[in-house]
């Protein structure tokens, strides 16, 4: 079953297209694993009519899935799939391997609309690396050698490419003119947050998945993140206020209720199917990519556009005592709102004047607190069939269940209170310094208005065992992080910061070296002098290193000692010794040499022993 | 051995490398539409795809030397073997370059440090033209753009006349047909006369293994009738003795295939024409006379006197 190094590398290919869509859905996986088993009739389809058949298959795949009416993401990526096996298993020309090579791309397009996963990237490395080298393998005419030198080119071509297009990446100006904010091919969106509140029996699963990552420096833990208020019930559900469709037209500013003094906090919200925006509590501005907002009576935010892709937002808060006071003062019919009950029960009536002890409203709402959290449980798979059923009979629910009851308990005693939903976390993580949302950490509170401070949060649900994530989980999750921060959300503002920041670095660069070089003019002034004097110290030391007069003296003496027809490139021992005279000489010559080369410190001693043996030598 | 240092590029962008430019386009109208950060990377990576290749397709051509070797002989009609050499001077290896030499190409895979293909060439008609460019053509990396570089070439090659297979005619009108016409038939006798490197042309018979084994090349034995032997050629070019430019071509022809014959067996000759080359068998000679008889034209000129014992076209037919 041998096979040459293209059909290999087209096999690596595909099955590396398959796990680009693999990233929105692994059932994709299936399609590798056919792959892979149709490696041994790979080229062997000589029948035409079978040849045919196979061509016509994605045809044929096409038309059923649009009379079964499949979802548009499965029938594009199955289509792509099919066409690109149909290309594999058959004879394939340089021709073939290049419509491959398209249709991948294709495939990539697709995922890149319906997955944020950091995966991508390495993924589209592997594109570059094997398309590269499969478009290569397809134009050899003759047998292909893979040759050492042909597998360093190409490594060496997928690394500048990815180079240059993460270049490219960051320095394409971002002219999004959104119109299309993500596609909604497979309804792959976070979940955990709903915007209604209802209270009725069923089982709610915790899910892990990450549906928020938020950079919030001001806030300490547990940050709540407020997405809907709700004010009137109706004994089932909270009635959800879409909001009055207010338009923000500032285009240009995109600020949105924003004053000094607020608590930033920068929001990534992955895609939940909602236009519903979060903040930390008292979340009174925002600032984003958005042509408009849309806003409700609770000053609640709604996206322009339910997004299907990761957005990044700020989210500006008041902080009670440094901002100036953003408040919501309440009319007189919003009071009585506030107020709303649904039809309830005495015996209901009954138990919320019981938990509420105390003469003020904060006595009042501490007590009601306290009676939830010793009487009432947290469970995930309440009985209750409804709010009264919660509180008379079952006794048991989750956070919606203890908020409402306890906007019911207040309001019964006449406290203004409301509800919020949201999330609530406490998991930070250090390494990005960033706190994780999940989608478990989906919550609902209640708000009790002081005419003092405003809208205050109470939580009345009793705590619930978190498990910690490990540090390994926190780091991976850091880098993903970065993906968000630096790839996924990559934008106009981001990249005018990144050209200012390099303004700045190339105008700091070059004051330094003005700088400098002013520091180095005034030195040469200063220390003129100075340097005069070294210099002259210099040179005198190695004016002083020079041969001493006197030895100059004694060489020549015993140069003419041994001849007068020494050439310049001779030593005095090879001199001697082109005249016969070395024997006769040695003890002068090497004499000469220990004064003239030794570090010896009786110098003095050693000269007269020469000038002695230069004497007799002279006799 | 010829280095060309002067060159002229052209590129053609093909069919696959328009749809992917075409393509390319789409995708990046669907980040600036989309806003979609990962749509931007693979918009990217498309687009570093595309200029990088363009790139490649200008380094894969840069940094190369052509060499091209011609055989010392090269005769009109026959398939002249050429030997042409690319030599990558750069340490990144080179791939998919065809090299094209006068409407023949050889296709070069890799090139390492040098790599070295065989052409076969006919050249035509006889005579001294300038081989004017050789080119190179390659559509690597990824068959998006077909670039051509060609290498201008001012290099003279001289194409010998058709080389047939003659003899002599026996002259009939005088008994002294001559012995040197009587010896040229016959090739060798049986007196030594030397031994000498074998040379193209050489008869086989006279190959001297003894002599090539000791010395480690091919040597021949030279025979003094060999020596002795001598022709003289006379090739009449003055436009009145011929009808047409084709009969002139054919006894161009006739004179250069017997002039052959006469390199082969070592003969010295003699040709007298608008030019007079005196005897000798030496190559360098024997060059001299094809290098004459490449290009020889008619002229306007008076015949030439006859000489009893030149050897004329008229003497000489197709075997």
């Amino acid at each position: 079953m041998y096979k040459d190094a293209r059909i290999y590398t087209a096999l690596l290919f595909i099955l590396i297209s398959i796990m680009f869509v693999s990233l929105t859905d692994k059932h994709f996986l299936i399609a590798a694993a056919i792959l892979i088993l149709l490696i041994p009739i790979e080229g062997k389809i000589k029948n035409n009519m079978l040849k045919k058949t196979i061509e016509a298959l994605p045809l044929i795949y096409f038309i059923l899935a649009i009379l079964l009416s499949l979802e548009l993401f499965y029938v594009l990526s199955t289509l792509l799939i099919i066409v690109m096996t149909a290309k594999f298993v058959l004879e394939k020309k340089a021709r073939d391997y290049y419509e491959i090579f398209i249709v991948s791309i294709l495939l990539i397009l697709l995922t890149s609309v319906s997955t944020i996963s950091i995966s991508f990237v390495i993924l589209l490395y592997l594109f570059l690396v094997l398309g590269s080298l499969m478009l290569i393998l397809s134009q050899f005419k003759e047998n292909i050698v893979l040759s050492r030198k042909l597998v360093l080119f190409v490594s060496a071509f997928s690394i500048l490419s990815m180079l240059f297009a993460l270049a490219v990446f960051f320095s394409i100006p971002r002219l999004s003119l959104g119109y299309l904010h993500g596609i909604n091919l497979r309804a792959n969106t976070q979940s955990g947050f709903s915007k209604q509140v209802v209270i009725e029996k069923g089982k709610v699963d915790l899910n892990n998945q990450i549906v928020m990552r938020v950079v919030a420096k001001n806030f300490t833990p547990p940050l709540y993140l407020s997405g809907l208020h709700y004010a009137y019930f109706d004994g089932r559900k909270w009635k959800v206020e879409n909001g009055k469709q207010k338009l923000f037209p500032i285009f240009q500013t995109n600020n949105f209720g924003i004053t000094s003094g607020m608590a930033k906090s920068t929001i990534y919200l992955e895609p939940i199917g909602s236009d519903t925006l979060f903040g930390p509590e008292k979340f009174v501005g925002i600032r984003g990519d958005f042509l408009y907002l849309k806003t409700n009576q609770f000053h609640d935010f709604f996206t322009d556009f339910t997004y299907y892709k990761t957005i990044k937002y700020d989210a500006f808060s008041s902080i009670p005592g440094k901002t100036p006071i953003v408040t919501f003062s309440i009319t007189n019919a919003e009071y009585r709102q506030y107020l709303q009950l649904p039809e309830l029960s005495e015996k209901f009536i009954n138990i919320a004047k019981t938990a509420a002890k105390g003469k003020t409203n904060t006595e009042k709402i501490h007590s009601i607190v306290n009676y939830l959290k010793k009487h009432y449980t947290y469970s995930l798979n309440p009985t209750a069939q409804n709010i009264q059923d919660f509180v008379i009979n079952h006794k048991s629910g989750y956070c919606e269940h203890f908020a409402t009851a306890f906007v019911l308990f207040a309001r019964i005693n006449q406290i203004p209170a409301r509800l919020v939903s949201g999330f609530v976390t406490s998991e930070f993580n250090p390494d990005g310094e960033y706190f994780i949302v999940r989608k478990r950490n989906a919550h609902a509170w209640a708000e009790v208005y002081d005419p003092k401070n405003g809208w205050v949060r109470i939580d009345p649900t009793p705590n619930s065992k978190t498990p910690m994530p490990s540090k390994i989980s926190l780091f991976l999750d850091s880098i993903k992080m970065s993906w968000y921060r630096n790839v996924v959300t990559y934008n106009s503002a981001k990249q005018m910061q990144i050209l200012t920041s390099v303004q700045r670095g190339i105008t700091r660069t070059g004051l330094t070296i003005n700088k400098s070089l002013e520091l180095f003019k005034t030195m040469i002034n200063k220390w003129r002098l100075i340097s005069i004097i070294v210099t002259g110290v210099v040179l005198l030391f190695i004016l002083l290193r020079k041969e001493h007069p006197y030895q100059k003296k004694v060489y020549n003496k015993i140069v003419s000692l041994i001849g007068d027809d020494k050439m310049a490139s001779e030593t005095l021992v090879e001199y001697a010794k082109r005249k016969g005279k070395l024997k006769e000489l040695y003890p002068l010559i090497t004499q000469y040499y220990k004064i003239r080369f030794s570090k010896d410190v009786d110098f003095k001693k050693r000269e007269k022993q020469l000038i002695n043996l230069l004497k007799s030598y002279s006799k | 051995m010829f280095k060309f240092p002067c060159k002229q590029t052209n590129t053609k962008i093909k069919s696959s490398g328009l749809l992917f430019f075409l393509f390319t386009i789409l995708v990046g109208a669907i980040a600036v539409n989309s806003g979609n950060n990962l749509v931007y990377l693979t918009f990217s990576v498309v687009l570093s795809f595309l200029i990088l290749s363009g790139l490649l397709s200008y380094y894969n051509q840069r940094n190369i030397e052509v060499i091209i070797n011609l055989p010392d002989m090269i005769f009109a009609g026959e398939n002249t073997t050429i030997s042409a050499q690319i030599v990558n001077k750069s340490p990144i290896p080179k791939f998919f370059l065809t090299l094209e030499v006068l409407n023949k190409k050889a296709y070069f895979e890799e090139i390492d440090q040098k790599s070295i293909k065989t052409l076969k060439i006919k050249f035509e008609k006889r005579g001294k033209f300038t081989l004017e460019s050789v080119k190179i053509i390659s559509t690597f990396p990824f068959n998006f753009f077909v670039r051509s570089r060609t290498i201008r070439l001012k290099r003279d090659v001289v194409v010998y006349p058709q080389i047939k297979k003659v003899a002599l005619k026996i002259r009939a009108k005088t008994g002294q047909s001559n012995n040197e016409i009587s010896r040229l038939v016959k090739q060798e006798s049986d007196e030594f006369y030397s031994i000498r490197q074998y040379k193209n042309g050489d008869n086989s018979k006279i190959i001297n293994w003894k002599a090539s084994a000791k010395l480690g090349k091919i040597m021949v034995t030279e025979y003094t009738s060999t020596e002795n032997n001598r022709a003289l050629i006379v090739l009449d070019n003055s436009k009145y003795l011929y009808n047409s430019i084709e009969e002139f071509e054919n006894t161009v022809i006739k004179v250069s295939s017997f002039v052959y014959e006469c390199y082969k067996s070592g003969t010295k000759v003699s040709l007298i024409s608008e030019i007079t080359l005196p005897f000798a068998k030496s190559t360098a000679h024997f060059k001299s006379i094809f290098n004459f008889l490449s290009t020889v034209k008619l002229k306007d000129s008076l015949p030439i006197k006859k000489i009893d014992s030149a050897i004329l076209p008229e003497d000489i037919e197709y075997v």
